[in-house]
């Protein structure tokens, strides 16, 4: 494959290489643990979300492993507290929570989204950063008392912590929703600050409609932050009510209705989804317009149907238990909702297949995990289909169909796009390129690899195999050896990844400030962006217009070339330059 | 019966989906099969059109700009939002229809009684029937009629297309017709179809699973009558009442203590019964502090701490192998405590966890005694009998006092 993406080795460097940048603005310790520059709070979000991701990923490994055998290939015998399962209803708690609340959620918005979102807006910072820096340290505590829960007694009743079971759990089940509490704050106090720089700090010339995406996309997550996070909060306070008092909202033996946890649990858990997946779709808008060079497609209807899902999304909860003890009629009216909350989403995916359409396609690094997510969130999203029809629903519900759907959408969705975003923005985060053969292999292993985990779910979900079993019927054994197998090449695939993202902090090359040609306004500032993004106001223009940017060997990246600019067509005004060497 | 047979409808099994068996199978895999088709359709535009650009449209130098600057297309995106809608809504429809069949149970539905506790289920049948299969009719409509005694389960029967939750102090429906014969069993194989628990309630979630046996009708019936009296059994025209301890070794499984107690000495969520029976115990917790267990207690201790074991089973907890063994969910207790026939019944195990693993065991009358002739003796069970004599012998004064 030909790689016209720059490669610098030849080069002797770019130009455009920042020296005063926000990283080397001022030293120590204190300079980042007490920082209101969003940028490094950024920075700091990525390294506690991607800690998070690492011990997430090994319970999942653990799980898999678990499943190799039907009898459990590692927790076979009794533990010192009497079950070998238990542990196993441990370690998939364990994967199921860290991944959601401490890497999902925050993920986008709070790591990717503090750092590019003021200076996409071409603003100096979000509108609060001390509260920005509080938030963060709400991360940081509610992280802490996730993990003091696992040291007291890791929970063992599924994240979704279904009542009365999680009443009656020995476990730190009060400990771990405490956390999610806590989380919870940091996550609306992120969300509430967007909204208000969103509204307040765009500049002149920015308009609703010149916003880039993925701010609408962070701005309909953050509506959604804002409006469900609450409920998620006073439910795990009733939780908690519940476990040390004895309330009996929850506890049928006090009178209390344990299908009512699951509608306040799910009014919140459901939204919640976007507020994983929303993000995701923005980055893709972004990264498919830059890579293929050419405008997106259906801005309006993008940017509308962000807001459409975020809507939609607060209607659909009941789909989570049609055989769960609903009533008919509200399991028809979720089934109806369910269904027209997948063509927004659907809309968005025909945009993006639109906007490489005549293109110019670079299958860099970013570009690679964005189709890798356009395929697997497709799948995801036409499983989803199955799910919400009401008669099939039954059949696939609480079973691997359910469990392979939501990685398909959760990390064939969001956390692909996550690393999409995260290769995407590396250069103007850190000033550095990475190698380009080691992310794209990064890509191909983990793509490869998640098919392999996951397809057979599929499978052996509408099969029968129920989900959350410790031990399983021989016949599903084929199919959980292959997923295992799959699970193993992520894992390589996750460790190429970080070898070509840390690889590049110590031997990349310096970044030009616009080393993929995107006309949003954070590639206008230098690689890595000054202290303060903007030394005057920026000129705001249409964030995807890449028609006055032009290849400069120089600098071995994009600019803007007024001159040519002038007399730019499509198709043939620019004169083509030898490829970056 | 005959009027229902055209709605009977089963389906065979496919890459996707394990054989239909119930007259709800037919439309949930007809739904499943149309939007297998129509979903498929649209993965393949997606991931063509996309492979086709990437392809086509690739970059070749660092300049080449995009061949069109088409920034929206009104009518086209009308059209992409408007047959997605269209059919999503058809798909409503479709999963609509047969979702109704599952709220309207037919009138002459037979009512089976299904209780959901850590880790089993228990199916109470009209006849007053117990067991911990399901056995159904060819045939006959059924509702299950399910509570849970403690968290959150579900029945799910994947080869009858359904499931539903069990919730305590709250009764859930299932019904159906089963369409089809399942598989006898035989000396390997349980045989029927499973069950299994899909709602995650605790240690022994993925160990709750039951199976389901559709009968003809003679066989239903036959199967019905053996259930509703365990006690005794029929042999030809003889009728004979059965040993406590093999009654114990069917109890065993029926009631789900084969969920954590194992009989080969493997640790389980609870201690094995192998050689159980006159070990010397250590205790980890105890209602009273100054109790003991040794082998060389007698046996109406022995006996005592077992039906306390199974009654109150938090009053003390075992320690064995190094293991803490927690206290068993009281569910077992309250369905074991009470009636004389519980009472039987947990004598029952106690003498099946007696003779495990104990290859001296000498059940307390010889099995070819006459005693066992029910239709000699046919009002009380004669282990019973005795022990009510053993227990009247020791309350009785002695003569001459």
């Amino acid at each position: 494959m030909t790689t016209i993406t720059p490669d610098l080795a030849r080069a002797g460097g770019p130009l455009e290489y920042a020296h005063d940048n926000y990283l080397t603005h001022s030293h120590g310790v204190r300079s980042w643990l007490l920082t209101l520059d969003h940028k490094r709070i950024g920075i700091m979000y990525l390294v506690a979300v991607l800690s998070a991701f690492f011990v997430g990923g090994l319970f999942a490994e653990i799980v898999r492993t678990q499943l190799l055998i039907p009898t459990g290939a590692l927790f076979t015998s009794a533990s010192a507290d009497a079950s070998p399962y238990k542990v196993y209803n441990q370690m998939f708690t364990l994967h199921g929570a860290i991944m959601i609340f401490l890497v999902l959620i925050p993920g986008i918005p709070a790591a990717l989204g503090n750092f590019v979102l003021p200076i996409m807006l071409g603003a100096k910072d979000v509108a609060f950063p001390r509260l920005n820096l509080f938030s963060f340290y709400l991360y940081l505590s509610g992280a802490a008392i996730a993990v003091i829960s696992i040291a007291l007694g890791a929970v063992d009743t599924g994240w979704t912590f279904y009542t009365p079971y999680s009443i009656e759990s020995q476990t730190a089940v009060s400990w771990m929703v405490f956390g999610v509490f806590i989380l919870g704050f940091s996550s609306i106090l992120t969300g509430m600050n967007f909204i208000v720089t969103i509204h307040k700090l765009r500049p002149p010339g920015m308009t609703w409609f010149r916003m880039p995406l993925f701010l609408w996309a962070i701005y309909a997550t953050a509506i959604i932050q804002v409006l469900a996070t609450p409920v998620i909060g006073i439910t795990a306070l009733l939780l908690m009510m519940e476990r040390i008092l004895h309330v009996g909202i929850f506890n049928p033996k006090f009178g209390g209705d344990p299908v009512l946890f699951q509608h306040f649990f799910w009014f919140y858990s459901h939204p919640a989804v976007y507020i994983m997946i929303l993000p995701a779709m923005g980055v893709m808008s972004e990264v498919i317009s830059t890579f293929s060079r050419k405008h997106i497609f259906g801005y309006k209807f993008i940017a509308l149907s962000s807001i459409a899902i975020a809507v939609i999304g607060f209607l659909v909860w009941g789909h989570h238990m049609f055989p769960n003890g609903q009533s008919t009629m509200l399991a028809t009216i979720f089934s109806f909702l369910t269904m027209t909350v997948a063509i927004p989403s659907a809309i968005k995916v025909w945009n993006w297949l639109a906007t490489m359409y005549k293109g110019s396609i670079d299958l860099a690094t970013p570009m690679c995990y964005a189709l890798a997510f356009i395929f697997l969130f497709a799948i995801g999203g036409l499983t989803g289909v199955f799910l919400g029809t009401l008669s099939v629903d039954v059949h696939l519900h609480d079973t691997y169909f359910v469990v392979a759907h939501f990685h398909y959408v959760m990390f064939g969705g969001t956390l692909i796009g996550f690393l999409s975003g995260l290769f995407y923005w590396w250069p103007k985060i850190t000033g550095k390129l990475y190698n380009e053969t080691l992310g794209r292999l990064s890509c191909v292993l983990i793509f490869v690899g998640f098919n392999t985990t996951f397809l057979p779910q599929f499978v052996m979900g509408s099969q029968g195999m129920p989900r959350r079993y410790a031990t399983y019927w021989p016949e599903f054994q084929p199919y959980h050896v292959m997923s295992t197998i799959g699970a193993y090449i992520q894992f390589i695939g996750f460790a190429v990844a970080a070898v070509a993202l840390l690889h590049s902090l110590f031997k990349g090359k310096t970044s030009p400030a616009n080393p993929w040609g995107s006309a949003t306004l954070e590639w206008s500032c230098t690689s890595p962006p000054p202290h303060d993004n903007f030394k005057t106001t920026p000129t705001v223009g249409d964030p995807y217009d890449h028609s006055n940017l032009v290849w400069d060997d120089k600098v071995q990246g994009y600019v803007r070339n007024n001159r040519l600019a002038e007399s730019y067509t499509t198709k043939t005004a620019i004169p083509r330059q030898p490829k970056g060497h | 019966m005959n009027l229902l047979s055209h709605i009977l409808a089963g389906t065979d099994p496919t890459f996707f989906l394990p054989k239909g068996a119930s007259n709800l199978a037919g439309d949930v895999d007809s739904a499943w099969n149309i939007i297998l088709v129509v979903t498929t359709i649209f993965f393949f535009i997606v991931v063509g059109a996309m492979t086709f650009f990437v392809i086509k449209y690739r970059r070749r130098a660092p300049n080449d700009g995009a061949t069109s600057e088409v920034t929206h297309n009104t009518p086209l995106e009308i059209a992409w939002t408007a047959i997605p809608l269209a059919l999503v809504i058809m798909f409503f429809f479709v999963g609509f229809k047969g979702f109704l069949k599952y709220d309207n149970p037919p009138p002459n539905c037979r009512h089976v009684e299904v209780i959901g506790q850590q880790w089993k289920f228990t199916f109470n049948y009209p006849n007053g029937a117990t067991d911990s299969d399901l056995y159904v009719e060819e045939g006959q409509p059924v509702q299950l009629d399910m509570h849970s005694v403690d968290v959150l389960h579900a029945l799910y029967l994947p080869t009858f297309r359904t499931q539903r939750n069990l919730i305590p102090y709250r009764q859930t429906e299932i019904w159906f017709i089963p369409t089809e014969l399942s598989p006898a069993p035989t000396q390997s194989d349980p045989g029927g179809w499973p069950i299994f628990c899909t709602q995650h309630c605790g240690n022994g979630h993925s160990r709750m699973f039951a199976h389901v046996h559709v009968l003809a009708k003679a066989d239903y019936d036959q199967k019905m009558k053996e259930l509703a009296n365990p006690f005794k059994k029929k042999n030809g025209d003889k009728s004979s009442w059965v040993p406590y301890v093999q009654l114990g070794e069917k109890l065993y499984s029926q009631m789900g203590c084969n969920t954590c107690h194992s009989l080969d000495g493997k640790a389980g969520t609870g201690p094995t019964w192998k050689g159980l029976y006159k070990r010397d115990h250590d205790f980890s917790s105890l209602d009273d502090p100054n109790y003991t267990l040794k082998a060389s207690d007698n046996d109406a201790k022995w006996e005592a701490y077992l039906s306390q074991s199974i009654t109150s089973p938090d009053a003390k907890l075992v320690r064995l192998n190094g293991i803490n063994y927690h206290g068993m969910p009281s569910s077992y207790g309250s369905t074991l405590g009470g009636s004389p026939e519980n009472i039987e019944k947990q004598r029952a195990l106690i003498e099946f966890i007696k003779s495990n693993g104990n290859t001296g065991y000498k059940p307390p009358i010889p099995f070819d005694s006459e005693l066992y002739d029910a239709d000699k003796h046919p009002e009380f069970h004669p282990e019973s009998l005795a022990a009510q004599k053993a227990k009247e012998a020791a309350t009785t004064p002695p003569a001459g006092q």
